[in-house]
């Protein structure tokens, strides 16, 4: 009745020992996986929805997810992006409140689900599972108040560099050219995860070009020269 | 029905009552989806009130109203949905999580063979 795949246990997981799980025992992995449901999402399907009742946290195994908010004017801002080894639905679980964001996937993504019964008692049962959440809630903590400093204190072209940078270490790949981000966002989305309009960020992403700062190859950004956008982004690199 | 009847059960009031006392009952805001063609639901739905499509591609197949308990055999068996689930407004479910339907099972009661029953049908 229970049969997991032996590719979707979480002792294959390719994000181990980025993920709030990593430090459990081998048998209690076997009894996570028995109790997760493994799910693939495509490009653009939705894990969850602002507004709705949150049931469980999700994991993700690989792939990258953006969490958006919608305002009363119906426009989205995307408020993180999330990948391989991150959680998703923690915030609400722990609070019981709807969720406050939405989650997309940005391509496709593999995305491990449990239900709120078994991860409270994992929680209760396995300190470094609580610490491990609470280190990302800080994370998350941190992120959200030097995005709300950036977003009063800096100008666009900061922000966009910051953005930048902020990829590179979390999407960034060493590659001839400079560092690839592997991250396919459209120019609406960077745009509203620096808060300004689509034509703005396209002109900056101009001037970023023609400064020999970045280089396109379709969706593609590759940064050419990290130290000098850690200066652009004002920041101490 | 067509494939829908693979996913849904039709409960009798009795087993629905007792099914929704173990589960969280949530009436949903806006129209979200359940579950996708192709995905393992990741709860099982007791639908109490309103209406659930059943959806192959963007074309609705089917709509569920009060009474039937969706993906429950999916869930339990780790298989895929054959069609898409989308919720509407104003629905109100009764979620049932791996976990408690675990609990239910465990039991060993009337209500646990019945559900075992529906999952291994």
């Amino acid at each position: 009745m229970r049969k997991i795949k032996e590719a979707d246990k979480c002792q294959h997981c390719p994000s181990q020992g980025k993920g709030v799980f990593c430090d459990l025992e081998s048998s209690e992995l076997d009894e996570l996986s028995q109790h997760k449901v493994t799910n693939t999402y495509k490009k653009g399907q939705t894990l969850f929805v602002q507004g709705n009742h949150p049931f469980g946290l999700y994991c993700i195994n690989s792939g990258n997810i953006k969490v958006t908010k919608t305002g009363a004017d119906g426009k989205e801002t995307i408020v993180r992006v999330a990948q391989g080894g991150d959680i998703l639905g923690h915030r609400s679980l722990f609070t019981s409140d709807f969720y406050t964001a939405t989650a997309t996937a940005l391509e496709e993504t593999k995305v491990c689900f449990i239900d709120k019964k078994y991860i409270l008692k994992v929680i209760e049962e396995n300190p470094s599972v609580s610490l491990h959440v609470i280190n990302k809630l800080s994370r998350d903590m941190g992120s959200a108040e030097n995005r709300l400093s950036s977003l009063h204190q800096k100008n666009v072209r900061e922000r966009l560099a910051e953005l930048l940078l902020l990829l590179e270490q979390t999407h960034g790949e060493d590659i001839e050219e400079g560092r690839r981000l592997n991250i396919k966002l459209t120019r609406e989305e960077m745009a509203t995860m620096i808060g300004t309009a689509n034509e703005t960020l396209i002109r900056f992403i101009s001037e970023f070009k023609d400064e020999g700062l970045i280089e396109q190859q379709g969706k593609i950004i590759i940064l050419k020269d990290t130290e000098r956008l850690a200066d652009w982004a004002n920041l101490a690199y | 029905m067509f494939k829908v009847k693979q996913m849904v059960t039709s409960l009798e009031s009795e087993i629905l009552e007792c099914l929704k006392s173990k589960g969280e009952i949530v009436t949903y805001t806006v129209a979200a989806d359940l579950f996708y063609e192709g995905q393992i639901p990741v709860v099982a739905y007791l639908v109490l009130d309103g209406h659930i499509h059943f959806l192959k591609g963007r074309t609705i197949k089917e709509t569920i109203t009060g009474g039937n308990l969706v993906g429950a055999k999916e869930l339990m068996s780790n298989t895929h949905a054959i069609m898409s689930a989308q919720i509407m407004p104003k629905t109100q479910v009764c979620f049932l999580s791996k976990s408690d339907i675990h609990e239910i099972l465990e039991e060993e009661n009337e209500l646990a063979e019945q559900l075992d029953q529906i999952i291994n049908f």
